[in-house]
């Protein structure tokens, strides 16, 4: 019960920053990495990772090259469960390390790895979400995008397919852009 | 001031009903509206809250994704589903307000806290609050705002056929009433009809008939019981009379006697003064016991006439000296032509009536006066009238003279007698076919008329 209300207060005071964040101009990073890291997490209520991830036995979020992400993401998973699993995040220098993950994100500071990474990743059941410019053409199946001063993402739910992800149409309302290519 | 007492209560009853049927009919449409009404809000409120229910689920992501314009498109999308919605808007869990949209043309509605799961109706408005939860997380509040446009409609629908119902309820009420009633107030009235002929015949062998055994029923036998009552006392005291009458002739008859014969032996001039004066006082109570015993006869059905020719104007011409031998005071004078017939009556009944009809025109003109016998024939009757210039009978007093006991009351005082006389006369006549009346005015005399039918 206790850990209950404790996870309520948490969870109101990061909507309350993200709400806030989001009618105003992005002041900081932390600030808008905070809100990538509430977006990444609600992800996981509207992907189907299909019946291979379900013999892992944690959730790992991967998170190549450093990013402000980083820290809220633990702030989440210290509090709760994706896909009703343990939320591990793993932070990765280079590509090929990567192991296991159901998502792969990749930090704006690693631009030339989007390619990379999706020729590597694309056919594993793994949803690789970026953040930068035409991310999505490049094969990413998530890219975040600032737009009015507010946190928007795009999609590609073709390369989500192809890697046997099954995007909720749900979720494919609320990208500002949907590209379809493979 | 109305006073209930005064109303008939055929119109009681009627009311009653009519009032019964209006206030019971009003308390059922009454219900039947209110319940009708409180059915559609009952519906309308479980519509927009199962829609409420819906959007909030349908808005979890956008609000997740912090995506306004998705949510306010769901909002604008409302309206198409549901036409009431005027209003509707999302708030976050911290009272911010999210989306909103509202029917063009009309003035946004700015909802206001606590956004708690809760509804308001006002007098054209529903305004629903529902909390968004999923997995026992809160994320909002979905506000909507409903029109209750079918309020008005389901109203005046209502009160119309409640009012149409009502005023068939009424009228079959006061048909039922009027047909109702007849059962009561009619044969109370016809009770009181024939109490009223009663009354004016003294027919006491009237019956009401008797229908049914509810009160009337039982109103109506108890009033023949007492009708039954009353030919009983009454024969009960015409024999007493009949009885106590020839009981008081025979030792009178007999003192006559004796006075009469005592009055041819007795010398002494102040003796048979005193001796007139008895026998005087004994033939006019002689002439009283034998009124009583016509009386008696009469309602026991049993005066016989001897019926025989008698010469009218002989018996009129005996009758007028009869009776200006009792008088000092009056002229009795025979007025026009002599009536030259011969009527089939009895002799002694017909004097009897004369002498009557004379002795009254007397007894009623105590300042002395003339008094005129006319008798006038025509072809099938003879009329012989007796008029006097005395006190006269008031105009309600001309049919009841005839009647037993029957006594004028303005000229009761100072003149005695038993108001039998006219009685007897009249039943005499009426056993001869005849007929008998008067034409009077009070003041100025009386005249008395019988006439007999002429057998030629």
């Amino acid at each position: 019960m206790k850990r209950m209300k404790k996870h309520i207060i948490l969870f109101v005071a990061a909507i309350t920053l993200v709400v806030g964040s989001a009618f105003m101009p992005a002041q900081s990073n932390t600030e808008e990495y905070i809100l990538k890291a509430a977006f990444l997490y609600r992800f996981t209520d509207y992907i189907d990772w299909g019946s291979s991830s379900g013999q892992t036995e944690d959730f790992t979020i991967a998170v190549l090259g450093r990013s402000g992400i980083t820290d809220p993401l633990i702030e989440i998973a210290k509090e709760k469960k994706a896909q009703g699993k343990r939320i591990v995040i793993k932070e990765y220098d280079n590509i090929n390390d990567v192991g296991d993950c159901q998502i792969l994100f990749i930090s704006g500071n690693n631009k030339q790895d989007v390619e990379t990474a999706v020729s590597k990743m694309g056919d594993k059941p793994i949803l690789i979400v970026a953040e930068q410019t035409d991310a999505c053409a490049k094969g990413a199946h998530i890219n975040f995008v600032i737009s009015d001063n507010k946190l928007k993402f795009e999609m590609n739910p073709s390369a989500a397919a192809i890697s046997g992800l099954k995007i909720s149409s749900q979720l494919l309302q609320h990208a500002i852009v949907v590209v379809n290519t493979p | 001031m109305l006073n209930i007492r005064n109303i008939s209560i055929r119109n009681k009853l009627i009311w009653m009903q009519v009032i019964t049927a209006m206030l019971v009919l009003g308390l059922c449409f009454a219900a039947f509206v209110i319940s009708d009404i409180k059915g559609y809000k009952e519906r309308e409120l479980r519509n927009i809250t199962s829609i409420a229910q819906v959007t909030g689920t349908n808005s979890i992501s956008a609000i997740q994704f912090l995506d306004n314009d998705a949510a306010t498109k769901n909002l604008s999308n409302l309206e198409r589903v549901q036409e009431d919605i005027v209003s509707a808007s999302i708030f976050d869990k911290t009272g911010n307000l999210f989306a909103s949209a509202t029917r063009p043309g009309v003035e946004p509605y700015v909802f206001y806290a606590p956004f708690t799961d809760s509804y308001k109706f006002d007098d054209d408005y529903l305004y629903v609050y529902k909390s968004i939860y999923k997995n026992n997380e809160l994320f909002g509040t979905v506000c909507l705002k409903a029109e209750l446009s079918q309020l008005e409609q389901i109203k005046s629908q209502k009160f119309q056929i409640a009012a149409v119902l009502l005023l068939l309820g009424v009228a079959l009420a006061f048909l039922f009433a009027v047909i109702n009633q007849q059962y009561i107030s009619k044969p109370l009235l016809s009770l009181v009809k024939v109490m009223k002929e009663v009354r004016r015949n003294e027919n006491y062998t009237t019956q009401v008939p008797v229908e049914g055994t509810d009160e009337i029923g039982i109103l109506s036998l108890e009033f023949n019981n007492l009708m039954d009552q009353i030919i009983q006392s009454n024969q009960k005291k015409d024999e007493f009379i009949g009885i106590a009458s020839h009981e008081l002739k025979t030792p009178l008859t007999s003192a006559k006697g004796f006075l009469e014969l005592l009055n041819s032996i007795e010398q002494d001039q102040q003796n048979k003064l005193f001796i007139n004066k008895a026998l005087n006082s004994i033939n006019k109570l002689q002439s009283l016991i034998y009124d009583l015993l016509d009386v008696s006869k009469i309602q026991a059905g049993q005066l016989q006439l001897d019926i025989k020719e008698l010469d009218i104007d002989k018996l009129i011409d005996e009758c007028v000296q009869e009776a200006q031998i009792s008088t000092t005071t009056h002229i009795i004078l025979r007025d026009g032509a002599m009536a030259n017939s011969i009527v089939f009556a009895d002799k002694n009944r017909i004097e009897q009536v004369i002498i009557n009809l004379l002795s009254n025109a007397i007894k009623y003109s105590p300042k002395g006066e003339k008094i005129y016998l006319h008798t006038l024939r025509t072809a099938s009757k003879i009329t012989v009238s007796v008029q006097d210039f005395g006190v006269g009978l008031p105009l309600s007093d001309h049919e009841k003279i005839f009647d037993r006991f029957y006594r004028s009351k303005e000229k009761d005082s100072g003149i005695s007698g038993f108001g039998l006389g006219l009685y007897i006369c009249a039943q005499i006549i009426k056993r001869h076919n005849g007929r008998i009346w008067v034409e009077s005015r009070e003041g100025s005399g009386s005249i008395f008329y019988f006439e007999l039918p002429v057998y030629n």
